[in-house]
């Protein structure tokens, strides 16, 4: 517990010792705020639509975040100092990710302002904003968790920012990759099955079998239920499973490594 | 206190290290000693628990780094080859975090950093950001992170690595200090400095031992073969020429020649000193003699008296 503690403060504080801690929050307050203004303009204040707004640049945002974790660590070789103190990899993962959370969250908190002028200009805040929120906060734990695992397979941070970047625009081209992918599978269907074994509904069904599947491990899909304001238990728990799921591949990345290391 | 036991380990078709076993009794200090690439960093690596190895045990006060690895680490205080220090921190910061991951008790903590910051002459500095600190500084700081905790057994790895040769002497110092209540094991490619400050000697190279040995066995052997150092005022060739048939000497090289002063190296045959003839023929020739000395045996020199073959010991993978 002591352990993961100094690793979060030793992390958290790292942040803001290089330039990427006020960067990220630069480029979070300018754009959200931007955005915020604009509408204002427009007398049309939604902080919701701000936050789906700023949630589609989590996929530069989160990598800037996250592609130091590891890699960094591996490159200077302070690992080392990591894997030979009494501190298991679970508690050196957990304390990275904290710290990277927190900065997250410090992001997200700045955007309560935007709320505050609203509340004051007599604007609309109500409980959809909170399930928004809710999607927002629980993505953004999502996306870091992948970012961390991607920074633990390298020891090159811009290879990790990269890689990120590219498997979260996969993200978000997902759900359109999703139908192409049914109707592809329909098809391919259709032309492979000459001696006409399946019917053309059940060709049908398979490919949007193939089009639930895939958007059912995307995690973009599960978020559509907050924004409206309902808050069921399925989307949220597997939010936070799919984040423990990437700690734990994290761990065994890290831990592989070492232990196999050809 | 260290056992380990048919240790080895594969990189792909390289063998780092080939079933290496010994022990290190508590209290003492054990040299690590071997050219490049001999497989120190290795196993140094592996009994930290840093990395697995592909075979062979090691156990930590009887506790096996791979079973129990918290209770192992526990015990342990590492330095390794390159020290583990994030330049972003101060030497305070640093101290205090590595303070932290040894789970060193916060009422304990501070007098604990002062106390290894004394140990390694970097009170002065503990305000300064790691990343501005020379290179001797930062070797200093890595020293002191391993002694956080009081870990009973300290792993050196190169410790005296970029000092300059006053620190060499002070860390050596403090080091042969640690060791009445520490174990220790150090690596080095440096001969002399290990028969400073260790009690006994591992030779390795190539990742096998060569040679396990006390201190005192190890300068007998390393004394078999003697290179000696002499400054003449004379005609170099004739010196040569004159050395050469000195009964005892086996050859004789000019290193340098300037405004009539030679300084030239000899080589003699086991266990003789020849001092003294050496002496009497300058003298003879009216040549005198204005320094002698001998030089030390080189790590080379006790390879070919461990491995009893004449090949040299460096380059040899690596190349
Ligand atoms: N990660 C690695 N992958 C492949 N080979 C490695 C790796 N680490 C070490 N080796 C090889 O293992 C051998 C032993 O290396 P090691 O670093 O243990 O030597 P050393 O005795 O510490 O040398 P030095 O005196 O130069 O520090 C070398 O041949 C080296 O090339
Ligand atoms: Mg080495």
């Amino acid at each position: 517990m002591k352990q993961t503690q100094a690793i979060y403060r030793r992390e958290l504080n790292a942040y803001f010792k290089s330039p990427i801690g006020y960067v990220l929050l630069a480029i979070f307050i300018f754009v959200s705020s931007l955005f915020f203004a604009v509408n204002l303009l427009g007398y049309y204040a939604n902080i919701a639509s701000e936050l789906n707004f700023m949630q589609g640049l989590f996929f530069v945002l989160i990598p800037i975040l996250t592609m130091k974790t590891f890699a960094e660590e591996r490159r200077s070789g302070t690992e080392i100092l990591l894997f030979t103190t009494p501190v298991t990899t679970p508690q050196i993962v957990v304390g990275k990710y904290l710290a990277a959370f927190t900065l997250f969250l410090i992001m997200t908190a700045t955007t309560l302002i935007h709320v505050a002028i609203t509340v004051l200009l007599q604007g609309t805040v109500d409980v959809l904003l909170l399930g928004t929120y809710v999607g927002f906060i629980l993505s953004g734990a999502v996306y870091i968790a992948i970012g961390v695992m991607i920074s633990s397979l390298t020891s090159n941070q811009i290879i990790a920012a990269i890689v990120s970047v590219v498997i979260f625009i996969g993200f978000m081209l997902l759900e359109a990759i999703a139908s192409l992918l049914g109707n592809f599978t329909t098809t391919i269907l259709q032309n492979l099955d000459f001696l006409n074994l399946l019917s053309a509904a059940q060709e049908a069904a398979a490919g949007e079998a193939v089009t639930k599947a895939v958007n059912w491990i995307n995690p973009a899909t599960r978020l559509v239920d907050f924004s409206s304001g309902i808050f069921r238990l399925t989307p949220i728990v597997f939010l936070i499973s799919i984040t423990l799921l990437f700690l734990y591949l994290t761990v065994q990345v890290l831990e592989r490594r070492r232990w196999t290391q050809s | 206190m260290i056992e380990i036991t048919n240790l080895s380990k594969h990189y792909g078709d390289i063998v780092a290290v080939d079933d290496v076993s010994f022990r290190v009794e508590k209290g003492e200090i054990l040299g690590f000693l071997g050219p490049n690439g001999a497989g120190k960093t290795t196993t140094m690596n592996i009994l930290t628990g840093y990395i697995s190895a592909s075979s062979g045990v090691v156990t930590i006060d009887g506790h096996d780094i791979l079973e129990e690895p918290l209770e192992a680490k526990r015990r342990i205080g590492y330095l390794p080859e390159a020290p583990p220090l994030y330049v972003d921190m101060t030497v305070m910061e640093y101290l205090s975090f590595v303070a932290d991951l040894k789970g060193v008790p916060r009422r304990s903590r501070a007098a604990e950093i002062a106390e290894a910051m004394r140990l390694v002459r970097i009170t002065d500095v503990a305000h300064r950001l790691i990343g501005n600190l020379s290179k001797g500084y930062r070797q200093r700081v890595g020293i002191a992170q391993a002694l956080l905790g009081h870990p009973e057994v300290l792993v050196l790895d190169e410790p005296t690595v970029g000092l300059d040769p006053k620190q060499i002497i002070e860390i050596r110092n403090t080091i042969r200090d640690l060791g009445k209540d520490h174990t220790i094991i150090l690596s080095s490619h440096i001969l002399p400095e290990v028969s400073a400050i260790c009690d006994r000697v591992v030779i390795i190279n190539r990742g096998r031992i060569v040679a396990l040995d006390d201190v005192a066995t190890l300068n007998d052997r390393s004394r078999a073969t003697r290179e000696m150092e002499l400054t003449v005022e004379g005609p170099a060739r004739e010196i040569v020429q004159r050395l050469r048939v000195v009964p005892g000497i086996i050859d004789a090289t000019v290193l340098r020649e300037k405004d009539g002063i030679v300084t030239l190296t000899y080589e003699t045959e086991p266990d003789t000193d020849v001092r003294r003839q050496v002496f009497y023929e300058m003298a003879r020739n009216t040549w005198p003699i204005l320094d002698t000395h001998g030089l030390e045996a080189t790590l080379e020199d006790v390879f070919l008296q461990v491995t009893g073959n004449v090949q040299t010991p460096t380059g040899g993978r690596e190349a």
